[in-house]
């Protein structure tokens, strides 16, 4: 009898220790369709299922084939140009390079906002974007450098606090007072970090979770924006130099002219007509007025290759001045080919390039805001999946009954034996 | 009380108290656990700082490489290329051809190209697999931060509500054993 007494003493326990932690009975409909609807959303914002993924992918198959392109419509110009430079003259090709340069000059890149098209103000208004974006990364590099170690240690705590229940006074006065010197520049992480440290003293881990969860987005947006502005720091950078080869004068090449020029002052160097001594002159040779190839204006360039080659055969110092000329001129129609063909390719395709950059990084940011939102739909479903869930169950019950009888049937059983 | 009873009653407040010998224990131990593996954690912190300022220095370096060898490198290979085409022209002057013209300039164009967009590719590439290591390390941190979330709710005392929740599904495995028994006996 009193083992009977005891079973049923043990069972009101339980039972009661139950409705103590539930009080409520389970709904297992409902509680199907909170973990249906928490596991489908889980999958839908699964890594494999990422359509920001897709997104990123399909922009760097569309911009490699924009750059494929590019390059064949860049050789198509090419070949066809450097197919007619050996029948030019000398004033004709003079010409050429003139007509490339301006070609060239209306590709200089336009800073985002802005509506000067004048290529030297272009440019200048590149380095100062360049250098604001600098400064501006570095001071974000500063801040995030002196926050770090806070929010590092601030999720550390929460952590904890999450998982032990327990909240330490000082150490939470300690940290509130860090966070106050978290930058300003990084304010919302300093508000989010604040929210979680403000938390009542009655931990709400579903709440404080899902800010935490927030506060780690913030710090992966902070991080690409920084990649971001570093990226365009040098993509502008590289944009500077190859336009710096091109000279900031807008004027259009002309002999005798102080301006800047970039490589192109090589033309002007080489083929506009002076006043000199010819190549293997003697003594008694008079001075010539022509490039400084010797060649004439109306003279064709395979013809003066052609010359010099001969000259160049020759072991003296004229052979050997020949030899330098030809080599000179060589890398000068080198040089044009290099200008009409890659240059102008990374010229236009500098443009391309910073577009489909900035449109990666918006992709990006898109994915870093829908995992904000999408982690605040997780932790709420959650909360809701974690609810339903619970309740006494009939199981729970049936359980709690079958095993008072095992108990009992047990005692009895030892009993006989006795 | 009869002596069974006696025997019985020892026997379980010996049972409770070297369980909770064992489960303090067991808390103790996972407390260590939990220190060490915060010391793991700051060292994987530290791998990622050092990794990443390495690279940022190696990047800065392959930069101005890059600058120099896009300024003035790319110029001198166009310069000994020149030489060496003068030289093959000047050998036989009377084989100057307009073709031949042509072929090296466009050889000479291809070079440049070939040599540019491999450097970008380079680095493109050397950033990428840099990332995505970064990115290994940093998953790394966060499995071992679980680890400690874990084992921070292992050394925890456990509560008297939760001890008897653990008791009631131990009376449910028992249950279950018992049922298997049966049948196991039954159908023998």
């Amino acid at each position: 009898m009193a083992i009977r007494m005891a079973v049923l003493w043990l069972e009101l326990l339980l039972l009661g220790c139950m409705l103590a932690s539930a009080q409520r009975l389970h709904d297992a409909g409902k509680a199907d369709l909170t973990r249906d609807a928490s596991t489908k959303f889980d999958e839908l914002t699964g890594k494999d299922n990422s359509v920001y993924d897709l997104a990123l992918k399909n922009v760097d198959i569309v911009h490699a084939a924009d750059l494929d392109l590019l390059r064949q419509r860049n050789l198509a110009t090419l070949n066809s140009e450097l197919d007619l430079v050996p029948t030019f003259s000398w004033g004709g090709f003079f010409d050429l390079v003139k007509t490339k340069r301006q070609q060239i000059l209306a590709l200089t890149p336009s800073v985002p906002g802005s509506s000067v098209n004048d290529n030297s103000a272009r440019i200048n208004e590149l380095k100062k974007t360049i250098e604001a974006l600098q400064k501006k990364l570095d001071a974000e590099k500063a801040a995030t450098a002196t926050a770090a170690p806070t929010v590092e240690e601030i999720h550390s705590f929460i952590n904890d606090a999450i998982q032990t229940g327990k909240i330490d006074n000082a150490s939470l006065n300690t940290l509130k007072t860090k966070v106050q010197q978290i930058p300003d520049l990084l304010d919302k992480l300093k508000t989010i970090e604040s929210g979680m440290l403000q938390m009542p003293s009655g931990l709400q881990p579903v709440i404080i979770d899902s800010q935490l969860k927030q506060a780690r987005i913030e710090v992966d947006r902070l991080t690409l924006e920084q990649q971001h502005d570093a990226a365009v720091v040098q993509q502008y950078r590289e944009q500077l130099a190859v336009f710096a080869s091109f000279g900031a004068a807008n004027s259009p090449l002309a002999c005798g002219s102080q301006d800047d020029y970039g490589d192109f002052r090589f033309f002007v160097h080489y083929l506009c007509p002076t006043d000199h001594k010819p190549l293997c002159a003697s003594s008694a040779n008079a001075g010539i007025h022509a490039n400084l190839f010797d060649a004439q204006t109306d003279e064709l360039i395979i013809s003066t290759i052609q010359k010099l080659a001969t000259h160049s055969r020759e072991l003296t110092a004229c052979g050997t001045e020949s030899s330098k000329s030809l080599q000179d001129l060589l890398n000068l129609l080198s040089l044009y080919a290099s200008i009409a063909g890659v240059r102008t390719y990374m010229a236009e395709a500098s443009d391309l390039s910073t577009a489909n950059d900035e449109l990666t990084f918006q992709i990006r940011l898109a994915q870093i805001n829908a995992r904000e939102h999408e982690a605040l739909i997780s932790s709420a479903l959650k909360g809701l999946d974690t609810f339903e869930q619970g309740g006494i169950k009939p199981d729970d019950i049936a359980n709690l009954i079958r095993a008072a009888q095992t108990a009992a049937a047990a005692v009895i059983a030892g009993r006989v034996g006795q | 009380m009869t002596k069974i009873h006696s025997v019985a009653v020892l026997l379980v407040i010996t049972v409770v108290l070297a369980g909770c010998a064992a489960q303090h224990a067991a808390q103790q131990s996972a407390r260590t656990i939990q220190n060490s593996i915060g010391l793991y954690e700051q060292r994987i912190d530290l791998l990622i700082q050092k990794q990443d300022d390495y690279y940022n220095s190696r990047l800065a370096e392959y930069q101005r490489a890059r600058t120099q060898l896009f300024t003035s490198g790319l110029d001198e290979n166009r310069y000994s290329a020149s030489m060496q085409f003068a030289d093959e022209l000047a050998s036989d002057p009377a084989a100057v051809r307009r073709s031949k013209l042509v072929k090296f300039l466009q050889e000479s164009e291809a070079q440049e190209f070939a040599l540019r967009t491999s450097q970008d590719a380079k680095q493109h590439e050397a950033e990428t697999a840099f990332t995505a290591g970064l990115a290994t390390l940093e998953r790394q941190r966060q499995l071992a931060s679980g680890v400690k979330a874990d084992l921070a709710k292992l050394s925890q005392k456990t509560s008297m509500q939760k001890q008897l929740s653990g008791l009631k599904d131990y009376g449910q495995e028992v249950e279950t054993d018992l049922q298997k028994a049966r049948q196991g006996s039954s159908s023998k």
